[in-house]
């Protein structure tokens, strides 16, 4: 992002020191978080969204963007443990926050988490760039609800589009996510 | 694929899914202990691992410091001259490398260009044609100042009136949308008209001449898009220093990219040209033409020497990312008293919007196969493509059939009405019978192999039609109804070149681990999940012992991509071959070392053994190894071994797939075998209509394909399931609406409804046929396209069912059903 602005004459001016403008919310933020277990601190422009913070300044292009308009859900990180779809949410707004990406679901050790497994295990993927969002949303959804209905899960995911699988095995994946979970 | 993007093989979480941990269902593996075949097993998918992990790399995932990014200025009116173009604005914003217009580009590359017809130009030359066509390019350093410059672009246009509908395309006085076109000699353009053709059989002349009875309508279909999440996209890399170019796209041909791009950009051959593929996101037939975009990047990055990436943001997907082609179709269907089909006599014309793209392959294979699972003597369809002012249409999964299938469906079940006969009985009457084949069709198919008596029988049962059919009221007060409609699917066909093939080729490293390399392009359907298992079993090791390269024109043999259900019969079929290749070496090793004729060696279970004493064997790495390091203390004098296995044992196979059996259909008649197979089936809907808002809700689905035999059951449900809801959604909810001057109404994911998990029912009521195809190297058939086909004629037949009211035009939303239901007097407060 730009920082400065042409004048007239042509010359490149910094417009913070023109008294005659108002004044100006500070062009770059520090934000600082808990990102997959890691306390995290950068200085971002303002206007930063969450995924993109996510995806160039910390690498974690398991972040998808397919609409940027909060319709499709590739996009959805964990919040303090709720979804949230970062591609219209601002790097400003988490700070303080933890944050879940789909990276920081599996164990140090490799090992996927049950929802991961679950969506593996019973085809809930293709194309896979739903997915993350998916997975991510459904552990959320399983933080909530031990068991849920099949109708449940339904609404709960109507907010993430997959274009590839039709939802059954999805929708599949998570009830047996849930039956791991209960073991 | 780098080193830390493989998956990692933690015990236990093999592909093949440990038993014990809430396998559930089928899905308890055989976990390549066994010695079971693991073709016809439900392995997990190749990728699947990376992708619940977040550890794709899709196309904008590629990142790179000194890369530049490209952003296009885009038209914002449908038709007009351009007057001028200002770039000054655009290119003196801070961060700008360059902005180019048409006349940057013109002398770079071979325009028009096109992928049948040559009716496309890389920038806007002195008119734009559609909404959303590319007028400028912009590059800077970052997406956002590229976005920026962008919009700074002025363009002063002239607008011409749009045509933008068939009507207004064909009228006498119309606009024309490619005058140049017109007047070329040279071309087949005929005022709006792009290509016309016909399918003609028996008494073509009077194809209803022995009927009794004839039904006839008018039917319009939808322009859809099959809307991959991952959206166009594509880095372009140009190394002056060997002069060639990588260009790793998201696309579903990488080598016929690669071919297509060297016909377009001046200077650059197609040894030039390399083309990889990134994880991509999805594909459904939009990603098989060369668009501008690529070029453009090309050329930019052969500009200025560094990688250049361009990625369509949603609205440019909703705008220029191409679509399915709506279709009007003026059909009659005659049949005798007795139920007969006697003839089909259809006037097609297709909307291809403003360039023809696959729009002409289109429109001949819809009419070439438009007769269906049906024996149908006298046909007559006359086909034509046509230009409009409106996004351009392509390949989309199903290639013409859902519109045509949406048109024949509909008017089986009205003549089965009018006979007073069951639409299920009247379809199996016509139905062509297993017993007969291998048999030619009317329009010149080779039916080899399937049984579409027994699909419509169990369809008709999995779905309770004697049940519901006729109609009825459900506990709520909904109008409920069932329908159908049937599958006769291509699988594979020539590319317009010419020629149906894969080459592949499989290769053993010392320690037994192998690696296949496929043209086949991974778009989330799982052909390589299938190749891999082929190969694992030719030759006896773990699945997870076989990794997949796809579609890099450097490394991988030749092929064409993944297109008309091709990637499991044609790659599939070459990757066996290849695997069948090496093998033979390695039971040649494994002969000489236990002293056993190789005829009797046996590829299992990991090892090389004595088919008749099983207990003599070596173990497959140390057969590789062996075989690799070819030493005379393991494999003995050279001039004492086999001819075979002397100046170097190679564990490198290779095998090529040519289908013998596709025709390029006569361009008189329009009759020619255009595919490898066919895949047969049915498949029913049961729907509620809700008379107070006119809601269709699909609240059950049946469906019962003979598939050929099904290499991975998991992985071809999810194909089903897949396609049936992406069918349901077209079906139910999707449309492009154009307002008359051709501008977009609902470009964005919120005004264009694609369906969700809350829209669609569980899709658990599939079922399948495995008729082997004679031909494959596994009795493989397609399978992915193929359960869309019928989706919206089942849709609107249930509907009908249930309302008595016959819809002839999609989707069946409710601000298109409702006010039907107020006229026909079902309408309820």
């Amino acid at each position: 992002m730009t920082d400065a602005t042409e004048d007239a004459s042509g010359d490149v001016t910094d417009e913070t020191e023109d008294a005659s403008e108002p004044p100006r919310p500070s062009e770059t933020v520090e934000v600082s978080v808990t990102l997959n277990g890691e306390a995290v601190t950068g200085t971002v422009d303002a206007g930063t969204f969450l995924s993109s913070f996510l995806r160039r300044e910390r690498y974690l292009t398991g972040t998808h963007r397919a609409c940027e308009s909060t319709t499709c859900g590739a996009c959805t990180v964990l919040v303090d443990g709720d979804p949230v779809k970062s591609c219209n949410v601002l790097a400003a707004q988490v700070d303080g926050s933890d944050l879940t990406t789909v990276e920081g679901l599996a164990d140090d050790d490799g090992s996927l988490h049950p929802v991961q497994r679950a969506f593996w295990d019973t085809h809930g993927l293709q194309c896979g760039f739903c997915t993350p969002g998916m997975v991510l949303s459904s552990v959320a959804l399983l933080e909530e609800t031990d068991d849920p209905s099949v109708d449940e899960i339904r609404t709960h995911l109507s907010g993430n589009v997959c274009r590839c699988t039709g939802y059954t095995k999805i929708i599949e994946s998570v009830k047996r996510a849930a039956e791991a979970t209960d073991d | 694929m780098t080193e830390s993007e493989r998956p990692q093989r933690t015990e236990g979480e093999g592909r093949t899914n440990p038993s014990g941990e809430q396998a559930g269902e089928d899905d308890a593996p055989d976990a390549g202990t066994g010695e079971e075949t693991l073709v016809g097993e439900r392995v997990n998918s190749y990728d699947g691992r990376r992708f619940v992990t977040g550890h794709g790399e899709y196309v904008d995932d590629i990142e790179t410091p000194d890369m530049l990014h490209a952003c296009f200025a885009r038209s914002d009116v449908a038709s007009a001259e351009i007057v001028d173009i200002d770039t000054s604005g655009a290119a003196a914003h801070p961060g700008v490398e360059l902005v180019w217009t048409h006349a940057d580009v013109a002398d770079a590359v071979d325009e028009p260009f096109g992928y049948m017809l040559d009716d496309e130009v890389v920038l806007a030359d002195d008119r734009v044609v559609f909404q959303g066509q590319a007028v400028a390019v912009v590059l800077a350093g970052s997406r956002e100042v590229a976005r920026e410059a962008a919009d700074l672009v002025e363009v002063e246009y002239n607008t011409r009136e749009a045509v933008t509908s068939l009507d207004g395309a064909l009228a006498e006085d119309a606009p024309l949308v490619h005058p140049d076109l017109d007047a070329d000699p040279e071309t087949d353009t005929d005022g709006n008209v792009a290509w016309s053709g016909r399918v003609v059989t028996g008494d073509h002349e009077d194809p209803l001449a022995d009927a009794d009875v004839v039904v006839e309508g008018s039917f319009e279909t939808n322009k859809t898009t099959p809307a991959p999440l991952d959206t166009h996209g594509c880095v372009a890399e140009y190394n002056p220093g060997s002069g060639t170019l990588e260009l790793t796209s998201s696309t579903q041909m990488p080598h016929l990219l690669s071919v297509e791009l060297a016909a377009v950009i001046e200077g650059l051959e197609q040894r030039d040209i390399v083309c990889r593929l990134p994880d991509v996101g999805g594909g459904f037939g939009i990603k098989l033409d060369p668009f501008p975009f690529e070029i453009c990047a090309a050329l930019l990055s052969m500009e200025t020497e560094r990688p250049v990436k361009h990625v369509l943001d949603r609205t440019e997907e909703f705008l220029a990312g191409r679509g399915r082609a709506p279709v009007r179709l003026d059909g009659k269907l005659g049949v005798t008293d007795d139920g007969d089909i006697v003839g089909i006599d259809v006037e097609m014309v297709q909307d291809t919007g403003a360039y023809a793209a696959y729009g002409v392959a289109v429109g001949y294979s819809a009419a070439n196969c438009g007769q269906g699972p049906y024996r149908i003597p006298n046909q007559h369809w006359d086909t034509s493509v046509v230009y409009t002012n409106v996004m351009p249409t392509t390949a989309v999964r199903g290639f013409g059939d859902p519109q045509v299938t949406f048109m024949r469906e509909q008017l089986v079940e009205m003549a089965a009405a009018e006979l007073g006969m069951d639409a299920v009985d009247l379809r199996l009457r016509n139905a062509p019978r297993q017993d007969d084949m291998p048999m030619r069709s009317a329009a010149g198919h080779v039916w080899r192999n399937s049984d579409v008596v027994t699909c419509l029988e169990r369809t008709r049962e999995m779905v309770n039609w004697d049940d519901h059919r006729g109609g009825g009221r459900t506990r709520e007060g909904k109008l409920r109804g069932v329908g159908m409609g049937t599958i006769m699917k291509r699988g594979g066909n020539k590319s317009a070149s010419g020629g149906d093939f894969d080459e592949a080729v499989v290769k053993m490293n010392r320690e037994g681990d192998v690696t296949v390399l496929t043209a086949v392009a991974s778009i989330g359907q799982g052909t390589e999940t299938a190749i891999t298992q082929l190969v694992a079993d030719t030759l006896g090791v773990d699945v997870d012992h076989v990794d997949a390269v796809r579609g890099d024109t450097d490394a991988t043999p030749e092929g064409l991509g993944v297109w008309a259900d091709r990637g499991t019969i044609i790659g599939g079929s070459a990757a066996a071959r290849a695997a069948a290749d090496l093998a033979e070496t390695l039971t040649a090793v494994a002969g000489h070392l236990l002293d056993v004729d190789p005829g009797d060696v046996e590829l299992v279970d990991g090892r090389a053994r004595d088919a008749t004493d099983p207990d003599t064997f070596v173990a497959i790495p140390e057969l590789a190894n062996v075989a690799m390091l070819g030493n005379p203390e393991t494999l003995g004098p050279e001039d004492e071994r086999p001819e075979r296995l002397r100046n170097g044992v190679s564990l490198v196979g290779r095998g090529k797939y040519q289908s013998q059996e596709v025709e390029f259909v006569d361009p008189d008649t329009g009759r020619g075998n255009v595919a490898h197979s066919y895949t047969f089936g049915a498949l029913a809907v049961v729907v509620d209509v809700d008379p107070r808002t006119g809601d269709v809700d699909v609240v059950d689905v049946a469906i019962c394909e003979d598939i050929g035999n099904a290499i991975n059951p998991k992985l071809v449900e999810g194909q089903v399931q897949g396609a049936i809801v992406q069918g349901l959604g077209e079906a139910l909810f999707e449309e492009y609406a154009y307002d008359e001057d051709g501008t977009l109404l609902n470009g964005s994911m919120i005004d264009y409804h694609l369906p969700t998990a809350a829209d669609v029912p569980l899709i658990t009521n599939t079922d399948k046929l495995e008729n082997p195809d004679p031909m494959t190297s596994h009795g493989q058939k397609g399978v992915g396209e193929c359960p869309l086909v019928p989706v919206s004629a089942a849709v609107a037949n249930a509907v009908a069912d249930a309302t008595d009211i016959r819809f002839h035009s999609l989707p069946l939303s409710p601000q298109h059903v409702l006010p039907e239901l107020v006229d026909a007097g079902l309408r309820e407060l």
